[in-house]
């Protein structure tokens, strides 16, 4: 382990000091220390030739604004394209969730539809009755927290995220079925969605 | 929205930027709409930012299309930007992190050809070699710091080469002062190693630096 006022520590301080990074508080700690260490006194005046040699090239290269051309009527002709496409294309610009949004909501709505179900929980605005066809697909609040097994013992562990589950052929529309739900939070995630068995 | 202006900004480039307010005032207009505030927000950063992209890139025009690839984000991501925050590190970061991306990619693509066509040198040289001094110290120091790692040649071109301060790396990078600190004692350190090897055949010793890993957040 090196010690604070070790070589190797110093020189790690002594970097900063040759950029005026130090702070001041280590300040006196490296003087000293340099009182007494030439090999260190030697490494700080490399750091700071090899800091000269930097401060040549950013001299070397600030230049002047003379010449320099805005960018800003390419930048504002890209943006107007762009805002022109998402415009024939009918939809708001620079939104790219509002596509993914609005597809994940038919696709839910075409799922609940399809199965009349009709929310009914206030649990969650999408929980339905138990009398709901075998492929009721259902969102469930924090998956990572939910553990469900139906009756045939299939446990729904969603630790790696969301899972689908389809039902059993055997099982009958409209049976109630023997999930054992322990929600750890009614928070729900959206686009986590799991089936829910019929029930038995 | 930004709306079709019939007065643009002819000599954009005499126009000193920084006279129209504080950039989160700006932020607030371009929000409410008012394009020319956005114009103002690029006439203000762009000039560094091209400076600061062209320290990785070597590249003016690269640099520069770049530099209008991260005003383009920026824009697309202002509803995600806290007022609250300092505009200038958060434009940066996207234009470091994009360069960074860039130069990954290239490098990735070199590697690939590496094999296949002798001619995997920079693909940016000049087409003249030049034998002025100053351009060969910079292509000097260009080496050496291609030499350090990403995260350190980074954190030394943003301090040494462009005089950010340590909390504004520490911003643009999105790590802790500390780290910024860290890392850059750790850089300064490397490149005058590396540098007196290159000039003098001085030996690395590359055992003789203590260990940064265990310093990293």
């Amino acid at each position: 382990m090196i010690g604070k006022n070790s070589c190797g520590h110093v020189r790690q301080l002594l970097a900063l000091e040759a950029g005026q990074d130090l702070v001041e508080q280590d300040r006196e700690g490296v003087r000293q220390h340099l009182d007494k260490c030439a090999p260190c006194r030697d490494h700080f005046d490399r750091v700071q030739a090899g800091r000269q040699v930097l401060e040549q090239v950013r001299a070397g290269t600030t230049g002047n604004g003379a010449s320099y051309r805005s960018m800003w009527p390419e930048v504002k002709a890209r943006l107007l394209a762009r805002q022109s496409r998402a415009a024939a294309l009918g939809r708001p610009a620079f939104n790219g969730w509002l596509p993914i949004g609005a597809l994940a909501a038919a696709c839910i709505a075409i799922l609940v539809v399809a199965d009349g179900g009709t929310p009914t929980s206030d649990r969650t605005a999408f929980q339905a009755p138990y009398n709901q066809s075998p492929h009721q697909v259902q969102p469930v609040a924090n998956p990572l927290s939910w553990r469900a097994d139906d009756n045939d013992g299939n446990l729904m562990n969603q630790e790696d995220g969301p899972m689908l589950q389809r039902m059993p052929a055997s099982r009958r529309p409209g049976q109630r079925g023997n999930l054992n739900f322990r929600p750890e939070s009614s928070r729900i995630v959206p686009g986590d969605f799991e089936k829910i068995p019929s029930p038995d | 929205m930004i709306h079709m202006s019939e007065q643009e900004t002819q000599s954009a480039e005499a126009q000193l930027p920084g006279d129209a307010g504080s950039d989160a005032r700006l932020v607030e207009e371009v929000r409410r709409g008012d394009s020319d505030a956005f114009g103002h927000l690029v006439r203000r950063y762009e000039m560094r930012l091209v400076r600061v992209l062209m320290r990785f890139v070597q590249d003016w025009e690269l640099a520069r299309d770049l530099a209008q690839e991260t005003f383009l984000r920026a824009y697309e991501r202002l509803d995600q930007f806290d007022p609250a925050r300092r505009f200038g590190p958060w434009l940066f970061r996207i234009g470091v992190n994009l360069t960074l991306d860039f130069l990954r990619t290239r490098k990735r693509r070199v590697w690939a050809s590496l094999f296949s066509d002798s001619s995997a040198d920079k693909p940016l040289d000049p087409a003249v070699a030049d034998p002025r001094q100053a351009l060969d110290l910079e292509q000097e120091v260009r080496k050496v710091l291609d030499e350090l790692p990403e995260k350190y040649r980074t954190v030394l071109i943003l301090r040494d080469l462009e005089n950010f301060s340590t909390s504004e790396i520490a911003a643009i990078v999105n790590r802790k002062e500390a780290t910024i600190r860290w890392r850059l004692a750790e850089a300064r350190n490397r490149f005058q190693q590396i540098w007196l090897h290159r000039r003098d055949g001085r030996p690395l010793h590359p055992t003789q630096e203590s260990s940064s890993d265990d310093r990293e957040e």
